[in-house]
C-alpha cells in the first residue's frame, strides 16, 4: 500500500516536472523565427565567406571518399529506414 | 523558400561523386550532386532556409564519416549544416508539439520526425527516397513532398525565393 502511493507519487513528481519544462520551453514555431534570424546571410561579403569554406570542404570531402560506391553505403545507412515498417 | 532536405539530399550536395569507377553509377551521382549542389548553395545564398531535425544531421554525420573514413570530416559536414541551417532538436516539448503528426505519418522514426517538423513549419520536404515520397504523397498534400531524382534542374533554380527572408 505504502509503496503504490510512493509509485505514484512519483509518477506524478515526473508528470509535474514534465508539464513545467513544457511551459517554460518555447514552441517549436518560436524557436524556429529566432533561428531564422540566425543563419540568414547579412551581406554579399559574408555570402562570398560561406560559399568559399563550403567549396573547399565540399571539394575535400569529395576527395577523401574511400568507397568504390558511395550510393551502396548510402542505401545501406539510410536507405532502408523503413524496411522494419512495410 | 522554407525547406526541409533528406539526409540524402546533403550526401549527394557534399560529394560530386567524380571519383566512382562505374561509369553508370557516376553518372547517377553526378546528376544528382548538380542538383543538390545548386540547391544547398541556394540556401547558402540566402535564398531558401533549410529546417530540419537533428537527427538528419546525426545522420550526414554517420555517411560522411562512413564514405571518407575520417570520424572528422563527418563532424565537420555536421558543423556546417549546424551552422547554415535551422536544426531542431527534438526536446520534450518540441516532442510533444510533432507527435500528432508522427502519429499520421506512421513511418520510421526518422522520417516521421522530419515530415512532422515539413507539416508543422509549412516546409517543402525534398527527398531522394522514393518509399518515404510515396507515404508522404497518399497524405493527400498533408506535406509538400519532392522526389530529388525526379526534380530538373530548372524546378531547382526557379523555386521562388521566401520574400520573407530577402
Amino acid at each position: 500500500m505504502e509503496a503504490d502511493i510512493v509509485s505514484r507519487v512519483g509518477k506524478l513528481e515526473a508528470e509535474l516536472q514534465r508539464l513545467k519544462y513544457l511551459i517554460k520551453a518555447k514552441t517549436l514555431h518560436e524557436y524556429v523565427i529566432e533561428e531564422l534570424h540566425r543563419v540568414k546571410a547579412i551581406d554579399e561579403l559574408e555570402i562570398n565567406e560561406r560559399l568559399k569554406k563550403h567549396e573547399l570542404l565540399k571539394n575535400r570531402i569529395s576527395s577523401s571518399v574511400v568507397v568504390e560506391d558511395p550510393q551502396a553505403v548510402l542505401d545501406e545507412i539510410i536507405g532502408d529506414r523503413d524496411e522494419a515498417f512495410s | 523558400m522554407k525547406l526541409s532536405l533528406d539526409a540524402n539530399v546533403f550526401i549527394y550536395a557534399y560529394i560530386t561523386g567524380e571519383n566512382i569507377k562505374n561509369e553508370r553509377r557516376r553518372r547517377e551521382w553526378v546528376q544528382l550532386h548538380e542538383k543538390a549542389d545548386v540547391l544547398y548553395t541556394d540556401v547558402l545564398k540566402g535564398k531558401h532556409v533549410v529546417i530540419i531535425p537533428s537527427v538528419i544531421v546525426a545522420e550526414v554525420c554517420a555517411v560522411i564519416s562512413r564514405l571518407t573514413n575520417s570520424e572528422e570530416e563527418g563532424i565537420s559536414v555536421a558543423k556546417e549544416v549546424q551552422e547554415y541551417c535551422v536544426v531542431v532538436y527534438e526536446s520534450a516539448s518540441v516532442l510533444e508539439e510533432l507527435l500528432p503528426v508522427i502519429a499520421k505519418v506512421k513511418g520510421s522514426g526518422i522520417d516521421s520526425i522530419l515530415a512532422a517538423l515539413a507539416a508543422k513549419e509549412n516546409t517543402v520536404l525534398i527527398t531522394n527516397d522514393r518509399k518515404l515520397h510515396d507515404r508522404l504523397r497518399a497524405f493527400e498534400s498533408y506535406v509538400d513532398v519532392r522526389l530529388l531524382k525526379d526534380m530538373s534542374l530548372d524546378d531547382i533554380k526557379l523555386m521562388p525565393i521566401d520574400v520573407r527572408l530577402v
